[in-house]
């Protein structure tokens, strides 16, 4: 009985050496297109992207997509979250469901907006 | 503008100042000694009579008017300069291979200025960005405050004095923001479309769980 637990403990502990993923903090990231009045999707740039609980409480500070219209939020746990761009201020426009997975880093597949879609804001 | 309104403009622009007009002509008329010679604005002025007393008049009263009338409204924006400070030595990064929006005025090494960058006074509770990129790693948005909540990843302290918000940042978190293999457009977790002004019931929800960026 004594050996199966010791052998229960190095198998455990062998799977925390090579890297078994476990429910800790990841980084999310993924990219904002803009639809051009061409039809041309362009990446999105300065617009505002906030993560949200799913009662819509903040789960982290909000973040400003780069150049390349890409964010990124760090610290997150994994579960569903809800992504919210915003347009200007704190005014929503768009809203999307996430799933945050129990991985280093989550990649969250592109969003296009809207030709009418939020106005580049400069910080 | 009513008819009532513009009867009073047209009382201001061509009655009232017949009554200084009317002072003027009285008591200095062309005969009288009143002259006013000498130069003004690079020019010889020499003029005589009711002009002259006209002429004068009219430099006392823009000046005084001016005063009160044209007041330059004051800006809801001054400009800063910001001065920032990373250790790249420490991490192995070399100046230019970081990139600053807006794009930075002058670098000296490690340190980096952004000058003339606009305030808004009237909404202090929206602090301007700034961002620093380094190669592979997150962009470090940089709020400029001094109450931040990202106390461990970089410091801003106003200096009143020069106008500067002194920025340092912590060179190891910029290390440990590295993210390691490109962002793969076509394969990733499906961002799930929802409507606008309906409160999402979560089964899961993540409350008290701790999450920051």
């Amino acid at each position: 009985m004594q050996t199966i637990r010791v052998y229960v403990l190095l198998a455990l502990l062998a799977g925390m050496l090579t890297g078994v993923e476990t429910a800790a903090a990841q980084t999310v990231r993924g990219k904002l297109y803009q639809e051009g009045p061409d039809g041309v999707r362009r990446p999105a740039a300065f617009v505002n992207v906030v993560l949200k609980t799913n009662d819509l409480k903040p789960a982290s500070y909000p973040v400003a997509t780069g150049v390349d219209g890409m964010y990124y939020f760090r610290n997150i746990m994994p579960g569903t979250y809800i992504l919210e761009i915003q347009r200007g201020g704190t005014k929503p426009l768009l809203r999307y469901s996430i799933q945050v997975l129990p991985k280093k880093v989550t990649n969250i597949k592109p969003i296009v907006l809207p030709a009418s879609g939020p106005a580049p804001h400069v910080p | 503008m009513e008819v009532k309104d513009a009867s009073y403009l047209i009382f201001l622009i061509v009655l009232l100042p017949i009554i200084p007009a009317f002072i003027l002509f009285k008591f200095l008329p062309e005969s009288s000694k009143a002259e006013a010679t000498g130069p003004y604005q690079k020019l010889k002025i020499k003029l005589g009579g009711a002009f002259a007393g006209y002429f004068i008049l009219t430099l006392l009263l823009s000046g005084l008017l001016s005063r009160y009338f044209l007041v330059v409204p004051e800006s809801d924006y001054e400009f800063w300069t910001v001065e920032g400070h990373v250790d790249l030595d420490a991490i192995e990064l070399k100046p230019e291979m970081f990139i600053i929006k807006p794009p930075r005025a002058v670098s000296d090494g490690n340190t980096f200025f952004i000058r003339s960058v606009p305030i808004d006074r009237t909404q202090p509770e929206v602090p301007p960005v700034i961002t620093l990129q380094f190669p592979d790693a997150i962009p470090l948005h940089i709020w400029l405050k001094e109450e931040s909540e990202h106390k461990q990843t970089y410091t801003v302290r106003r200096d009143e004095k020069r106008r500067t918000f002194v920025v340092s940042v912590d060179s190891l978190s910029i290390v440990e923001s590295i993210i390691e293999g490109d962002y793969p457009e076509d394969d990733g977790v499906e961002a799930v479309p929802l409507p606008l002004g309906v409160e999402v019931v979560a089964p899961d929800s993540l409350e008290d769980s701790g999450t920051s960026s």
